[in-house]
């Protein structure tokens, strides 16, 4: 290892070099938030903790780390990455690979390089091959399920365990459920890695220059370091090779082994654009750029789902890393059917000493066995039928026999290896059946609900929506309403359900738009051109509109300036300040007005916007009135008690009152609380049951969770109450709320008492 | 169940709104910063455990909506705080003149004995952006005593240092009250049934002391 060692400094600077000439992209951002998880496990006493607040530090630190020693990540129970130095690194498997390796065809190598120091040399393969090895999965995670940087980043972090395990001892240490939902991941750009494979096999074939391909430049590297021998821990590296290889492109899990001994966690943090493995390479290599650029855009179109054409992988496996190792197989040792397990990188690749099945074929056997449920018809089932069938991938991992120039492992060692990745196997497969099966059983539901709906609809239009004044409260109309309008007869529904008592046409919305939009002209326009101007929009507050409509359901990302609804949004609120100054802008209004906008047109939203608002209730919270308000939730806590006694008593003695959770309910009428279509739900039985069902949703809600409140303390409970879980489900939701009865008491009267009782108070003080 | 900490002290956090209340919360007790937090309605909570001088502390902490419409509200959050936070923008100038005006609210609402820090937020931003320089902060923190930051929530700038430092001085406050809640503890090995108790009584002196 006396190379390595002697090129960390030069490492590092390169390292640092690569952070710096970086430009600002979410990239930098992604790795941000890699250092400070990093950051984490060095400090993991998880108090008082010193941040590290330059990155590159933190990179220079880990680099010398990993070079002194072994070092190798896993996750701990916290989630958290903890980082052990010396445990047990890949220099048990390496040996000598300078005498093992034989001679390498020679129409894709570039042996200018051997010419080069040694360190020099590893200090481009350091550098690419880290580079690679982050690129792709990044790609893939995009790819596959366009999961949110804080998931992609989750998926970073999962694979570190992958990647830093060096033998089989230290894999199992990784828990099997991450591997395989690695690669349930993973699987669905199989196909796209193999397809990369060929592509670059094509390359080679023609004759061009392999090496300025981005995908097969690890590769390249590695056959450079077979050549020289600088690396002597090649051979075992491509065996382990496999662990991530079936989650991701090939390409990569062979580059992020290759530098595994040293430089597993420096990778954590380089995010670095692909195109600095091109430039490095081909200044240091003296490549032709012409051809990595070339090559660079075919992989970008590749990435992007252009089919590339398919041509065999033997002709490619035969110049590959795998071809090296073939004749030395079939030669030199004959291997008995019995030898110990090993990994395959491809999972496509037929064995031929041991006889594993091709993964296709195992993961069709997988379907025919979660077929427990008859398939419809319909288009979406079939689609996600074929979404099941890449998931069985973790079947696909293939028992490849030891390399040759490894030392042969012992007995027990063997034993145990086998054990674990039966244990590991197994463990995969019944997560594997228990997810399908799942997912069936979602897919019931959902063609379920969906022809409920499609019924529903065809109700709503043909039979209830034209006779609207005779039929609305009809026990049928009643009825069909509690159980949701359809999305498409919603819109309607609510506009008729909420009337125009304050008969606003959609001319008077229009001049109320261009009314706010010259107001915000002027504001935009002049800093303190005149006094009324700015008196006027702090009265409609029409900076924090500007603010908040950014922070409207940003996960739907079209109320987010530069979408769709940016505009819509920030004029309906902007309108209703100037038609009602009085009221002006509120934070929680953006939410309502955004639903409506969901589901009406602009006009139609601002008309049952401003009705909905003028309503009693909306009216007192939206105006702050400090007495209609503590009536409010006088009456509420009244119908507390009534409902759920207990709760109401654990609350009560834990001092939490209704104003720490109701108030976010009651500003966004559940907008931001509830997932978006359990709200429009409720919004359907509001508009038919009026300021009631607010309150009554409320304590459903609280019946929903009461056994998990019961148990919990003061700030728990106020933190599930403004953060409620995300999965709610609309039906369990309305089960509970229809367990809740405000019948026994007019809701009026009650509120009435109240209200009187408050402002007797107020008149004695 | 163990008891996961001896001390609870609360803390609020005001400042207009948009001023990354929430995203500073957000890195304090998740370490986390996402991009896509919604715009805070009424309150919402956090909790962090942390052990200064060996006592381990849970700091539950209030974030509060930051729109001025909501002060009849959020005035009866400032009761209950043993420490707030006040976060102003560097890159907005309004902010800053309105950290007077929550001033007053908290001498009018807070309890007397409340500590405060003060926050200058963004200090991400290039110097062409800044509004507010450090001066001003540290004059006007100085002229009430009491301890100033600039901060980033964004790039993990002495968010940390902020919190904890509010956190110490709300414990030298309260001194006497943790010392005999330590001694309790100690007396009564970490009994969880205590806790609750105490937790309680904590409730009934209007939530103002320190609770266990």
């Amino acid at each position: 290892m006396d190379s390595v060692n002697s090129t960390s400094d030069v490492v590092v600077e390169r390292l640092e070099e690569d952070r710096w000439a970086m430009p600002k992209t979410d990239a930098v951002n992604h790795e941000n938030g890699n250092a400070g998880t990093v950051d984490d496990c060095f400090v993991d006493d998880g108090l008082n903790r010193v941040t590290l607040q330059e990155d590159s530090k933190m990179t220079v630190k880990i680099s010398n780390d990993s070079d002194k020693s072994q070092c190798s990540a896993c996750l701990d129970e916290n989630n958290c990455v903890v980082v052990n130095e010396d445990s047990c690194g890949c220099e048990d498997n390496s040996c000598d690979s300078d005498q093992n390796l034989p001679e390498m065809p020679s129409n894709n190598t570039v042996d200018n390089a051997v010419d080069e120091p040694v360190c020099d040399r590893n200090v481009i393969c350091n550098n690419t091959v880290r580079q690679d090895a982050e690129q792709p999965s990044v790609e893939h995670a995009q790819d596959v399920d366009d999961k949110p940087e804080s998931e992609r980043y989750e998926h970073f972090v999962n694979k570190i365990p992958d990647y830093e395990c060096e033998n089989w001892a230290d894999f199992s240490a990784c828990n099997a459920e991450q591997v395989s939902i690695e690669n349930t991941c993973g699987s669905s750009v199989s196909e796209e890695s193999s397809n990369s494979y060929d592509q670059s096999e094509t390359k080679s074939e023609d004759g061009e220059n392999c090496a300025s391909s981005r995908n097969s430049s690890p590769e390249i590297e590695l056959e450079h370091l077979q050549r020289s021998g600088t690396r002597e821990s090649f051979q075992s590296d491509a065996s382990i090779t496999s662990v991530s290889s079936i989650s991701t492109e090939p390409s990569s899990s062979i580059s992020a082994e290759e530098t595994s001994d040293s430089k597993g966690h420096t990778f954590l943090n380089d995010t670095e654009a692909a195109g600095f493995v091109d430039v490095s390479l081909h200044t240091r290599n003296s490549y032709d750029p012409a051809t990595g650029v070339f090559k660079y855009d075919e992989q970008l179109a590749l990435a992007q789902g252009a089919k590339p054409k398919k041509k065999g992988l033997s002709g490619f496996l035969s110049r590959s890393l795998f071809a090296k190792k073939s004749p030395n197989l079939s030669c030199d040792i004959p291997i008995p059917p019995s030898s110990p397990p090993g990994w395959k990188l491809f999972g496509r690749v037929p064995s031929k000493e041991t006889p594993q099945r091709p993964p296709n074929y195992i993961s069709e056997e997988y379907q025919a066995k979660g077929k427990t449920h008859p398939p419809t018809t319909s288009k979406s089932w079939k689609k996600r039928m074929s979404s099941l069938k890449v998931a069985s991938s973790t079947t696909a991992l293939i028992l490849e026999n030891r390399p040759q120039n490894l030392p042969a492992k012992s007995p027990e060692e063997e034993q145990k290896h086998k054990q674990q990745y039966q244990e590991m196997i197994a463990c995969a497969k019944k997560k594997e059946i228990r997810d399908a099966k799942q997912n069936l059983k979602k897919m019931a539901e959902q063609v379920k609900y969906e022809d409920n709906v499609a019924t529903n609809l065809l109700t709503w239009n043909s039979e209830l929506l034209p006779h609207w004044e005779n039929v609305k409260h009809s026990k049928k109309t009643r009825d069909i309403w509690w159980n949701g309008v359809p999305p498409g007869a919603r819109g309607k529904v609510w506009l008729l359900a909420i009337g125009n008592e304050l008969n606003i046409t959609h001319e008077l919305f229009e001049i109320f738009k261009a009314r706010a939009k010259t107001l915000i002209k002027a504001l935009s326009g002049s800093d303190s051109e005149n006094e009324e101007v700015h008196a006027a929009s702090k009265e409609s507050s029409v900076e924090v509109i500007k603010l908040d409509v950014n922070r409207t359901f940003p996960q739907l990302c079209i109320f987010q300036k530069g979408g769709p609804y940016y505009d819509m949004l920030s004029s309906l609120l902007g309108a209703y300040a100037c038609y009602r100054p009085d009221v002006g802008y509120v934070q929680g209004m953006s939410f309502i007005a955004a639903v409506f906008l969901l589901n009406l047109e602009p006009a139609d939203a601002f008309i049952c916007f401003a009705n909905l608002l003028n309503k009693p209730c909306q009216m007192a919270f939206f105006r702050l009135d400090e007495d209609l308000m503590k009536a409010y939730f006088a009456t509420y806590e009244e119908y507390f008690e009534d409902n759920l006694p207990d709760l109401f008593k654990h609350f009560h003695e834990l001092n939490v009152t209704p104003d720490l959770y109701i108030i976010d309910w009651m500003y966004t009428l559940y907008g931001k609380s509830l997932p978006l279509d359990v709200a429009c739900r409720v919004w359907d039985v509001f508009f038919r049951d009026g300021e009631e069902f607010l309150f009554r949703t409320a304590l459903g809600i609280l019946h929903e969770y009461q056994e998990i409140l019961l148990n919990m303390d003061f700030i728990h409970i106020a933190q599930f109450l403004t953060k409620l879980p995300e999965d709610i489900a609309a039906e369990n939701l309305f089960t509970s709320i229809a367990a809740i009865n405000l019948q026994q008491k007019k809701f009026g009267q009650v509120f009435l008492n109240h209200l009187s009782t408050v402002q007797s108070l107020n008149n004695k003080e | 169940m163990a008891k996961q900490y001896d001390i609870i002290i609360r803390l609020l956090m005001v400042g207009d709104s948009g001023v990354g209340k929430t995203c500073m919360l957000c890195r304090f007790a998740d370490d986390d910063i996402s991009s896509t937090h919604v715009s805070t309605i009424g309150i919402d909570f956090k909790i962090k455990t942390l052990t200064i001088d060996g006592k381990k502390i849970r700091i539950q902490i209030w974030d509060t909506a930051g729109q001025e419409r909501y002060e009849t509200i959020t005035k009866q959050y400032y009761r209950r705080a043993q420490g707030i936070v006040l976060v102003y923008d560097m890159k907005n100038e309004e902010s800053f003149k309105n950290i007077q005006k929550w001033m007053k609210y908290i001498s009018d609402f807070a309890p007397e004995d409340v500590e405060l820090i003060l926050v200058a937020n963004k200090s991400d931003a290039y110097n062409s952006e800044r509004k507010v320089s450090k001066e001003h902060g540290e004059m006007f923190a100085k002229e009430h005593r009491i301890p100033f930051y600039e901060t980033s929530a964004y790039m993990d700038m002495n968010i940390n240092e902020a919190f904890i430092m509010l956190a110490r001085i709300v414990m030298k406050r309260h001194k006497k009250e943790i010392d005999k809640q330590m001694e309790h503890i100690r007396l009564f090995c970490r009994e969880d049934s205590d806790a609750h108790i105490i937790e309680k009584q904590g409730k009934d002196n209007n939530g103002c002391c320190v609770l266990m």
